[in-house]
């Protein structure tokens, strides 16, 4: 499997960002757009799989502007505000793949958990004797 | 939580205990001179904080760098004051229920999340948690009825035990020349068919590598010979004892062989798949739209549905209406399948559609998983492995695409 990503960010007046992971597929692309667009800073977010057979993912994503507003010193107000807005879509991509990575641990935790509260019940209620880790 | 997102550094003592491992990144601009960009700072040199002209950009790349905003601490704080703020309030913590435990299957239910989850957790299972299977077979003689590639096929689809896999390499990555106990593992088989005949089954296959102390992971590995977990009453038929069939010899017919199995993804080829399936249903949640229900159906109709209510709905002899009774009303919720049936039926039967009517909606955050194993690895440890799995693609990610947008601020791209 083919890894890494590329992105294309500033490309637009949106200031939305478009990040190409590779050797990836709808496994990966459809729970990290669910987890970004629970974040309440993005204003839009997908993907896409461009070619049935190539093995690589887009993923799209764009924050709402700060309202607090670009830098004041800038010249081009418009497109400082649209690379501010970049920064900020790319910003989004990393919380995303955090907050999965978060979400993976609480899955593992709670599964671990209830696999030893069951290895408890079964030990104590003299039920027949399995072994989950051979 | 706004400055979490902002593009600008916030200067204060805990920017500079930069560990690596933080969640946000930020672009400053440091006057710092012989400095090797994008170096992780440890201590702090003389910084002055600009803000970042985009429009110009016109700063010594050399002296221009990413590091890691926030401490750890900083960042869980506020990660805790996030989910208190109900910023994301299923995303990161779906909870889990375990209701059937074996280690042939397994069935749970996965809550508090989205169907993207739960299908990324089954897409993993299937096709990415590693397994080991027969990959290569040499047939140094074979006289049986089946054809070469048919055994080869066949010896590939049996399950061989996999546990020690998540310590094996594979073949491509392995450090040795062709093939090593590190990456793979030897069987050999040489049946000669008797005069009474002679079935070739998975306990045919010897492993070479057997010494537990040599091969301390190849040693591990061999064909899973059960098909079930129960024993078959009767002794000729119990696949637990006889093993997986491949072939069956006449007297004088031979098979001669030498298998070659090899770690591998169910991407790659479905035989490397850990679960014979795994399947995960939503709930349904049946509802009724009473009003409807009672200006569309006849005083008839409705006196006969009545009858099939189970006691969720009464009669109301005022208005000659139906009711939803004390019971429905304090929680029971459940319309028997007769009566959801009985109701379309006269809904159509008044030219109206039941979906105007009765509700179905799957509970879209409960999931109910089922796993089963195919032996190759038990069913609590796929799921186990499938959370790693995902969780490593993850890591990855992250960590080519923090490279990566090191180097876009390095060439002034981002």
């Amino acid at each position: 499997m083919g890894t890494g990503v590329k992105i294309h960010a500033g490309e637009g007046r949106d200031g939305a960002v478009t990040v190409e992971l590779h050797g990836e597929d709808h496994t990966l692309g459809n729970a990290l757009r669910y987890v970004m667009m629970k974040n309440k800073h993005t204003q839009f977010c997908s993907y896409s799989v461009p070619h049935p057979s190539e093995h690589v993912i887009h993923l799209r994503a764009q924050a709402y502007p700060d309202e607090r507003g670009g830098d004041e010193s800038m010249e081009d107000a418009e497109n400082a505000e649209s690379e501010h807005v970049a920064v900020r879509s790319m910003d989004l991509v990393h919380q995303g793949l955090d907050d999965l990575v978060a979400m993976c641990d609480a899955v593992k935790r709670t599964f671990e958990a209830a696999i030893d509260a069951h290895d408890a019940a079964a030990s104590s209620g003299q039920a027949a004797e399995s072994q989950y880790s051979r | 939580m706004e400055e979490h997102y902002s593009g600008r550094a916030q200067p204060g003592p805990e920017t500079f205990e930069s560990t690596g491992n933080d969640l946000r990144e930020y672009i400053v601009y440091r006057e710092a001179p012989g400095a090797s960009p994008c170096a992780p700072i440890k201590q702090p040199p003389s910084y002055q904080f600009k803000p970042i002209n985009w429009k110009t950009r016109k700063v010594d790349r050399q002296n221009l760098t990413v590091y890691f905003s926030l401490s750890r601490t900083e960042a869980s704080t506020r990660l805790k004051a996030a989910t208190r703020g109900q910023a994301m309030p299923n995303a990161r913590f779906p909870t889990l229920e375990l209701s059937e435990c074996t280690d042939e299957s397994l069935k749970f239910v996965l809550s508090r999340t989205d169907a993207s989850v739960a299908n990324a957790l089954r897409r993993v299972m299937i096709a990415e948690v590693p397994t080991i299977a027969i990959d290569l077979v040499n047939i140094s003689f074979n006289s049986s009825p089946l054809h070469d590639e048919f055994i080869a096929h066949r010896l590939g689809m049996i399950p061989l035990v996999s546990d020690k896999a998540a310590d094996m390499n594979y073949t491509r990555d392995c450090e040795c020349e062709d093939f090593c106990d590190l990456c793979a593992v030897v069987f050999q088989m040489d049946v000669e068919g008797q005069v009474e005949g002679t079935t070739v089954t998975s306990q045919h296959l010897q492993n070479v590598w057997f010494d537990p102390d040599t091969y301390p992971r190849a040693s591990t590995v061999e064909p899973v010979h059960w098909s079930c977990g129960a024993e078959h009453p009767d002794p000729a038929l119990d696949a637990s004892a006889s093993g997986i069939i491949i072939a069956k010899l006449k007297a004088g017919q031979r098979i001669k062989l030498e298998a070659i199995a090899r770690k591998g993804i169910g991407k790659e080829h479905a035989k490397w798949s850990p679960v014979a399936t795994v399947s995960y249903k939503s709930e349904p949640v049946v509802s009724l739209r009473l009003d409807e229900l009672n200006n569309r159906l006849e005083v008839a109709q409705r006196q006969e549905l009545l009858k099939w209510s189970d006691g969720a709905l009464k009669w109301d002899a005022r208005t000659n209406k139906l009711e939803y009774d004390d019971a429905f009303k304090y929680g029971r919720t459940a319309l028997s399948n007769d009566f959801v049936r009985k109701c379309g039926e006269m809904l159509v039967q008044v030219g109206s559609h039941p979906s105007e009517v009765i509700l179905l909606n799957n509970d879209p955050s409960r999931f109910e998983f089922f796993v089963e194993s195919t032996g190759a690895i038990s069913a609590p440890v796929v799921v186990v492995n499938a959370i790693s799995v995902l969780r490593n693609k993850l890591q990855e990610l992250q960590t080519s695409l923090r490279a990566e947008t090191l180097d876009r601020v390095e060439h002034g791209l981002y």
